[in-house]
């Protein structure tokens, strides 16, 4: 047996790589300490005021409640309307897969904030034009109803083609052999194909489920109070912008975190090798 | 609520999409090539086999993509003037955050770009006595290039798609001419179904240009869906 | 390695280089620039609004703003200012001058400064014909839609304090979603609902004002040079009666409000 040599992995290849290394991140990072708290910018008397973004924690709190709340129902439909989406893409059967493919299409090619306003403000005149008006009906469409929606559908588009990507990774040899042990076609979905193509495509997808989360902050602008909103709320309040942004943004990294870690989770528990995005 | 359609609203109010519109492609085009310079050195600075060019771009990159491009859009706008001591206009405001936010998916797009060219033809290239830029210029560039087209071409789509978010600073892009007119005449589902149209017909051909450059083994997929 | 610490170098001296301070008055970068960067509104029809024709805004502030940078002798550029951006567009240096239905209060006074006041109106209601509405107290439960940033929606909770707000971006959309039915009633400034209310008749407003509002120009604060000059400004437009005339074009009878004057 060859004793397996450990190669020695340093950061630097030599002394000269770490010196030009310490002096341009050194004095990048340098060069902006003291620009910020010492040179020209600094009497622009902007007087740092995290204590008062504190103080408005729990607008935070409700924003981050809103989010999970619109995250989750997204994710439950996009998920079904992918899975349903990748089958159909891939199915024999001419029409289905015209359908499919018209959905991905058109959801893909339309601005999520096109589909949301129009969730929001078209579809409520349609409503009001076929069954409120004629009716007497009061049928209301709610914000969230429509962000939740429009957020299922344009996601759904995608994680369509992720599932059918990875549908179409299985091979060929696991169908003939399926149905050659006497398998039906939908046993054959069920517990052959899918399992697996899931199983493939989970990075693809989390990095979509990710991606929810971050387009769900285009709520805002249909009267939803969600971590953007409050995120403004906040800076209208106390006036601190920059502090009241940090915090927004430092909490939609953390809920993106959480996303990976509960994905992370998820494998471990299904005792998968787990994967991570590309 | 007199006549259901209201299609009138579209040919009245035409001159003033089309100014929106107009003003969609300009930060579109501009943002485009702002968006693929950042992209292109981040994109290389992460795939350098130096540690510390990798690392601190990682971060960076990592980062902008875990942050909403409409939070972005507004940091940029607001806080342009604390930070670099010159207050943006609107246009520009939105133009650099798309390029930031776009340019930080467009780094992965890069990245995987150069990885996908398989590292026998550097050895190949080196053999043949081609130095570093030769190598570079004439055998991993033109084959990292063709295989990232079909992802160029998304994210472009994607830029396109998120120039509309420039309406929150007030850029009178299409959508917010859309949301003016709206707002104006009551007529919400013919703009948005207008609007909607518009965007696709224009984002949809776009796409299947890259579908059809996609038609090539070893092509790197990129459909992430921001 | 000597270029890159030469590069470094180079980088901190440019730096140190003594740059337009930021303590010095806005009067004198805007007369150096010849423009002045004006915040306002886009969804206030009579005070600002986007002209449907030439895509610009018009309306009785745009007017006033220009009217201001022809007395400083520069010209003034438009950007929009909705409710909720208004004051970090100041404070934060994107615009020079805020003329964007602002109420001057009190705590606004914290993060910028005030010219005098250029009108006074006061906040209502306003909500369609067949809610059957006709007093504030009958908005308990209902849903009432106002702009975020503004105070129409905080003050209505004042008076009302069992109305669900839903919050929009900005006053047509609010609009619509009261004609949508999506609310029962929208609260706004009385100059805009005058103006809904005249254009659309199936609108009617909701009782009597429950606020006084006076407008003020927004300036940064601590810039007195700035604001007087705006101040001063203004005097001159009212004593040449060019205030008059502007009021008259948008609001089609004379001003009955008298702008705090002081003689020279």
């Amino acid at each position: 047996m060859v004793p397996e040599v450990r190669r020695h992995r340093s950061w630097f290849e030599s002394p000269g790589e770490r010196r030009a290394f310490l002096l341009v991140w050194g004095g990048i990072a340098a060069l902006a300490v003291w620009y910020f708290f010492f040179g020209p910018r600094a009497h622009y008397d902007y007087n740092w005021r995290w204590s008062v973004v504190w103080q408005q924690r729990r607008f935070l709190l409700w924003g981050i409640g809103t989010t999970l709340y619109i995250f989750a129902w997204s994710l439950a439909f996009s998920l079904v309307l992918g899975v349903f989406c990748g089958i159909g893409r891939t199915s024999g059967v001419r029409w289905v897969r015209a359908l499919s493919t018209g959905y991905v299409e058109i959801f893909r090619n339309i601005p999520l904030l096109v589909q949301m306003w129009w969730a929001y403000f078209g579809l409520q005149q349609v409503v009001n034009a076929a069954l409120n008006d004629p009716f007497g009906l009061r049928i209301l469409i709610p914000s969230t109803f429509a962000c939740i929606l429009a957020l299922s559908l344009y996601t759904g588009a995608y994680m369509g083609e992720v599932v059918r990507s990875g549908i179409r990774s299985i091979p060929r040899g696991q169908w003939e052999a399926a149905t050659s042990t006497g398998l039906s076609r939908a046993q054959t979905w069920r517990s052959v194909v899918l399992p697996q193509a899931l199983v493939i495509v989970i990075p693809p997808l989390a990095s979509e489920v990710l991606n929810i989360i971050k387009n769900s902050a285009v709520a805002m602008t249909i009267a939803i109070t969600d971590l953007m909103f409050y995120s403004q709320k906040i800076e209208e309040d106390t006036f601190a912008g920059f502090e009241a942004y940090t915090a927004g943004t430092l909490l939609f990294l953390l809920l993106t975190l959480l996303a990976v870690g509960a994905i992370y989770l998820l494998q471990r528990l299904l005792g998968l090798k787990v994967r991570t995005a590309a | 609520m007199d006549t259901f359609w209201k299609w009138s609203v579209i040919p009245e109010n035409a001159g003033f999409f089309l100014g929106g519109f107009r003003l969609t492609l300009t930060i579109f085009a501009i943002a485009w090539i702002g968006c693929w310079a950042f992209a292109v050195l981040f994109g290389a600075m992460r795939h350098s086999s130096r540690p510390w060019l990798r690392y601190p771009a990682a971060a960076v990159v990592e980062v902008i993509r875990g942050t909403p491009g409409l939070m972005f859009v507004v940091w940029v706008y607001f806080l342009s003037q604390p930070l670099i001591g010159y207050a943006l206009s609107p246009f520009w405001a939105a133009v650099w955050a798309l390029v930031i936010h776009q340019g930080a998916y467009g780094a992965e797009v890069v990245r995987a770009g150069l990885s996908s060219v398989d590292r026998g033809q550097l050895a190949a290239g080196y053999s043949t006595g081609l130095g570093y830029v030769g190598v570079m210029g004439w055998i991993v560039l033109p084959q990292a290039l063709r295989n990232m087209a079909p992802a160029i071409v998304n994210r472009s789509v994607a830029l396109f798609k998120n120039t509309s978010l420039a309406f929150v600073i007030g850029v009178i892009e299409f959508f917010r001419a859309g949301t003016i007119v709206n707002g104006r005449e009551n007529a919400s589902f013919a703009v948005f179904t207008f609007l909607a149209a518009v965007y696709f017909v224009c984002c949809f051909s776009l796409s299947r240009l890259g579908h059809h450059l996609g038609q090539r083994p070893g092509v790197i997929e990129d459909t992430t869906a921001v | 390695m000597r270029r890159l610490a030469l590069a470094l170098v180079a980088l901190v001296a440019l730096a140190a280089v003594p740059e337009a301070r930021a303590a010095d008055s806005l009067l004198d970068k805007v007369q150096q620039k010849k423009e002045m960067i004006v915040g306002v509104k886009y969804d206030f029809p009579p005070m600002g609004s986007i002209n449907k024709d030439s895509g610009k805004p018009e309306g009785f502030e745009v007017d006033l703003a220009n009217e201001i940078a022809k007395e400083l002798g520069v010209k003034a550029t438009f950007v929009q200012a909705l409710s909720k951006t208004r004051i970090p567009l100041i404070v934060n240096g994107n615009v020079d001058l805020i003329v964007a239905t602002m109420t001057h209060k009190r705590d606004r006074e914290q993060a910028i400064d005030f010219t005098m006041h250029y009108m006074i109106t006061g906040q209502r209601a306003v909500t369609r014909k067949d809610t059957g509405i006709t007093h504030v107290s009958q908005l308990a439960g209902k849903q009432v839609a106002s702009v975020q940033g503004g105070n129409a929606g905080p003050n209505l909770l004042k008076v009302q304090p069992k109305a669900i707000l839903v919050q929009f971006q900005e006053q047509t959309e609010a609009l619509l979603a009261l004609k949508q039915k999506k609310v029962d009633a929208v609260v706004s400034d009385d100059v805009l609902n005058q103006f809904w209310v005249k254009q659309d008749p199936s609108l009617m407003l909701v009782g009597k004002l429950y606020t006084i509002e006076p407008y003020g120009m927004g300036v940064r604060q601590n810039d007195s040079r700035w604001r007087n000059a705006i101040n001063q400004a203004l005097m001159e437009i009212w004593d040449s009666g060019r205030y008059a005339e502007i009021h008259v074009k948008w609001f089609g009878q004379k001003p009955e409000f008298e702008i705090p004057w002081y003689p020279k």
